[in-house]
């Protein structure tokens, strides 16, 4: 008989200490499984989004903040388009280099090199440009001092007057408005994942809502016998929170492993695109960091969903 | 939300006018299902601690419906109903599902569910009340051993005969070792042995100390086991003379 007691123990030993009452879900389980599968893999997209656009908007920022081309025009001036000599428009060239290096606002003047130039242009003109004679503009980098001066407050305008006025058919490109269209973009960007990922939320605790109202109704036999023993009705809708937290949790992974799986063949599918703007997207481990913690909350909400719903219930058929 | 410990300290409206010796308490109480006619009237019953009843009455003559009333699934249409000395109307229900962890149910069609096995239906109490999984081990294989189903204890209800499932639903009604068992029709899917069988548990579990009320149609057995009876006739509960 001790024996026997023993196998008894052992086997209560082996199951979970908690008891496990997840078959209060009942089979409505799989549906809420797939779905959270689903919304979990499109907001991690929504969410990769987010980063990969701030990412992208901070260095293009970065970059080109405090920056601006100056383009010096073959020309005589902007009323006389008639083209300059070789001689003149070094001198001309050189005027404007030593102008701007006056300014004591600016801590870099640099001409864009001849190679450099050709190399951007060369997607429009094709190569061996170089050859071809074509009255192209020099541009100059400058870089605005941003310890002498605050960048936003520099006075562009007032340069390019000033070098219109000296020298003469001179065009200034400061970014800003790159920038700020830039902007416009990542905020639409943002604002519309933002958006989906609240779609996301409603839509899984509606799905929530109405799996776990499926289940009361289907195991309300069960419930019944839980409260003629005396259970709390917070016993009972904890039961039914903790199933749904495990079976959204499952889901929620699964739509993260699959959304990893589809990253990584684009990732090594875009591996030969070196150059171009994922170079520019580099997560931090807190993006990382983020992107894993979404299972959890996706099941906690929907826990606290599936909680509220049962004491709904439970409190209307009292 | 009440722990036990909490429940003892809580401020329920002790109804002093009861006998203290009294587990249930009926005063004038009527039932009835929505707008229908009263299914029992004027209900007056004291069940003390420690007594065994039978319940018997015709088929729909109201036997399930006082038997619910006791185990506090329906409230009194009119009346004063008082639970373990307390006013049944001044209890919310959290501490009304305190007093259900005193009394151990035991239906006709068993009520065991289906997705736990027969160990898990037989804890389901204790887990209810909290007991940890030390104490759980402890008492239920202990109980599984005296109604004979050690070896059952994974099985499901489903593949269990009516018998086994009776008794695995009277384990899991005796868990708690409660001050009041009520069973309707416990013997009703049984054969006469098993009847007896079934009912010497209740005679012991009185013995130790519990108050049993059984509803069952067998004047077999309300002849064999001498204790009082309770009938039901035209909507009224009156003591029958033995």
């Amino acid at each position: 008989m001790a024996g026997n007691k023993n196998v008894i123990q052992s086997r209560f030993n082996s199951q979970n200490k908690k008891y496990n009452f997840d078959f209060i879900i009942g089979r409505d389980s799989n549906m809420l499984l797939l779905i959270t599968a689903l919304m979990v893999f499109i907001a991690t997209l929504a969410l990769v989004c987010v980063f990969s656009v701030d990412k992208l908007f901070d260095s293009w920022n970065k970059d080109l903040s405090g920056q601006m081309t100056v383009q010096v025009l073959p020309f005589k001036s902007n009323t006389n388009k008639s083209i300059l000599s070789k001689d003149l428009f070094k001198n001309k060239v050189d005027n404007t280099v030593v102008l701007l290096k006056s300014k004591s606002e600016l801590s870099s003047v640099e001409i864009i090199s001849d190679d450099k130039v050709n190399s951007l242009l060369s997607p429009w003109l094709g190569s061996g440009i170089e050859n071809i004679e074509i009255p192209l503009p020099i541009l100059i980098d400058v870089k605005i001092n941003n310890s002498k001066i605050n960048i936003g407050n520099y006075d562009v305008k007032k340069l390019e007057q000033e070098l219109n006025d000296k020298i003469g058919a001179i065009n200034i490109e400061d970014h800003k408005k790159w920038v700020s269209d830039l902007k416009n973009v990542k905020n639409a960007v943002q604002f519309l994942a933002y958006f989906i990922l609240v779609a996301i939320i409603i839509t899984t605790s509606i799905t929530v809502m109405y799996t776990t109202r499926a289940a009361f109704k289907a195991q309300r036999a069960s419930i019944e016998v839980f409260h003629l023993m005396g259970a709390f009705d917070d016993f009972i809708a904890k039961q039914f929170a903790s199933a749904v937290f495990k079976l959204t949790l499952s889901g929620a992974f699964i739509g993260l492993f699959l959304f990893g799986l589809i990253g990584f063949v684009i990732l090594f599918m875009v591996d030969g695109l070196k150059g171009t703007i994922f170079d520019y997207i580099q997560f931090s481990s807190v993006d990382y960091a983020t992107i894993f913690v979404i299972p959890f909350i996706s099941a906690m909400l929907a826990k606290i969903t599936a909680r509220n719903t049962i004491l709904q219930i439970i409190g209307k058929v009292k | 939300m009440f722990s036990n410990n909490q429940h003892n300290n809580m401020a329920f409206s002790k109804d002093h006018s009861r006998n203290s010796d009294n587990i249930i308490s009926m005063r004038g109480v009527g039932i009835r299902y929505d707008q229908n006619p009263e299914i029992l009237s004027d209900v007056n019953l004291d069940i003390q601690k420690g007594s065994f009843h039978f319940l018997t009455g015709a088929s729909g003559s109201g036997k399930t419906s006082l038997l619910s009333l006791m185990y506090t699934a329906n409230p009194p249409v009119r009346g004063h109903l008082s639970m373990f000395g307390y006013n049944i109307d001044s209890l919310n229900r959290d501490q009304i599902a305190l007093f259900k962890r005193k009394i151990g149910v035991i239906f006709q069609d068993y009520r065991l569910l289906d997705n736990l096995s027969v160990f898990d239906n037989v804890a389901l109490p204790l887990v209810i009340a909290g007991k940890s999984p030390n104490y759980i081990r402890k008492y239920v294989p202990d109980l599984l051993e005296w109604i004979d189903l050690k070896n059952y204890i994974h099985a499901k209800p489903s593949i269990l005969s009516g018998g086994q499932k009776q008794r695995v639903a009277i384990a899991r009604a005796l868990i708690t070792k409660p001050e009041l068992v009520i069973a309707d029709e416990p013997t009703g899917n049984v054969d006469d042995d098993m009847a007896v069988k079934l009912l010497y548990l209740f005679v012991e579990l009185n013995r130790m100390g519990s108050a049993v009320i059984i509803a069952t149609h067998s004047k077999s057995l309300i002849e064999k086991f001498n204790y009082p009876v309770l009938g039901i006739h035209k909507r009224h509960l009156f003591l029958q003379e033995r």
